[in-house]
């Protein structure tokens, strides 16, 4: 899987300001490697699976991990629209963390907001106790950018589509947060 | 890329053991691990053997899995939209047009003289977003409802755009008589009662959004005529 380009990356995470960057590192992380779910007979029983008799902490843990990320997206929906960066550093972390930060502070100095609407369907791959991993087969609207100053919408107006998007988190400072995010180069689900 | 051994699974009885391994609720093995990673026969145009893309085999777990080497796991089909949502998707591209208020007279006044206010009319007009999710689309229309003038420490409120100035023409029902002499700042606050409709699958058919206000502003200076009277 190689990074996606910039546009569909940033319009997957509610312009969840995703990089190529961000898509290549995940790649490494998150790889769904080259499965071929429509060719073999036994795919058509994935969605069978169910998690059963799981112990305790890891189904809390499981269940921690996928508010943290409908969290995550949240506060980066209002983040983008406010042009308020300072809950970033509660649900993402390291590189993911400065990017976001980063990428709002660019839009405040042009003098942008982005409005958008993201509507995860997070499925959690895989856990341990420090980190996870999430695949999201995500709705999102946007972003659509208007400038502060008039309220005026600039730029494309994407319709709202579906993404794949690839998740990963750690559990840093005693919470869950996003460490990268990445989107497939064909990113449909 | 994936190789045999990092697919090979350690399904519900082999694995939990492992503290500090993965916790998959999806797994997936090579049922022919040996295979797995094998180029195919097919040739390239080159006459080259292409690389094998690996075919594997997804198997459901039994129960969630601890101590996993890896976990693979596909997107599920996701749930239809809400309808909430959807809204929420046509609010995100919605836009209220910035008023932009005049004044007769113009750049300056005078105290006590009716100073006409009104918004460009051809902005006085229902402004409309649209969003389609999931066999459903939802229009947001924001009606302009009335504007708010703030003014020399008053605030005015009017039910129309106003009426524009000209000699001759009908009297305003929208003006101000400055009481004092200075800079005034000028800013008309249009407020827009943004509803939303949906057509297709939807969860609901319609509502009341809220309020929404956009506001502009000028400057304006106000003078004042000193008069002589008496004998």
């Amino acid at each position: 899987m190689r990074g996606s380009a910039r546009g569909p990356a940033t319009a997957a995470a509610l312009a969840l300001c995703l990089s190529a960057t961000a898509c290549t590192d995940s790649a490494t992380t998150v790889s769904p490697g080259s499965l071929d779910p429509s060719g073999a007979a036994e795919s058509q029983h994935v969605t069978t699976a169910a998690p059963v008799a799981a112990p305790p902490t890891a189904a809390a843990a499981r269940t921690d991990v996928l508010i943290r990320y409908r969290r995550f997206h949240q506060v980066i929906e209002r983040a983008l629209a406010t042009g308020d960066a300072s809950q970033i550093p509660d649900v993402a972390t390291g590189a993911e963390a400065t990017r976001l930060q980063d990428e709002i502070a660019a839009d405040t100095r042009a003098g942008l907001v982005r409005r958008g609407h993201a509507v995860p369907h997070p499925h959690l791959a895989a856990v341990r106790p420090d980190e996870a991993q999430i695949i999201d087969c995500m709705v999102a609207a946007g972003p659509y950018t208007f400038r502060r100053d008039t309220g005026k919408r600039v730029g494309d107006a994407p319709a709202p589509r579906r993404y794949l998007l690839y998740a990963a988190l750690s559990h840093a400072d005693g919470a869950w947060k996003v460490t990268t995010l990445a989107t497939p180069e064909d990113s449909r689900c | 890329m994936l190789t045999a051994p990092l697919l090979v699974w350690t399904l519900a009885t082999g694995g939990c053991t492992k503290p500090t391994g993965w916790t998959c609720t999806i797994g997936a093995y090579a049922a022919h691990a040996g295979s797995a990673g094998r180029p195919h026969a097919h040739p390239d145009g080159h006459g080259r053997q292409a690389p094998a893309t690996p075919r594997l085999p997804i198997k459901p777990m039994c129960q969630v899995t601890g101590g996993a080497d890896h976990c693979f796991t596909l997107p599920d089909e996701p749930a239809r939209t809400p309808t909430a949502d959807v809204v929420a998707m046509a609010w995100a591209s919605f836009s209220l047009p910035t008023p932009v208020p005049h004044t007769n007279p113009s750049g300056r006044s005078w105290v006590s003289l009716p100073t006409y206010l009104w918004v460009d009319p051809s902005a006085w007009k229902p402004q409309r977003a649209q969003a389609s999710v999931d066999g459903q689309t939802v229009t947001m229309t924001g009606a302009p409802q009335r504007v708010e003038w703030s003014l020399d420490d008053t605030t005015i409120t009017c039910e129309g755009p106003g009426t524009p100035y000209f000699r001759g023409g009908p009297p305003s029902g929208c003006a101000y008589r400055f009481r004092r002499s200075g800079s005034a700042s000028v800013t008309a606050t249009v407020f827009y009662s943004v509803t939303w409709s949906c057509t297709g699958a939807c969860d609901a058919r319609g509502g009341s959004y809220g309020t929404f206000p956009a506001s502009g502003s000028t400057r304006l200076t106000v003078r004042e005529i000193q008069t002589l009277t008496g004998g």
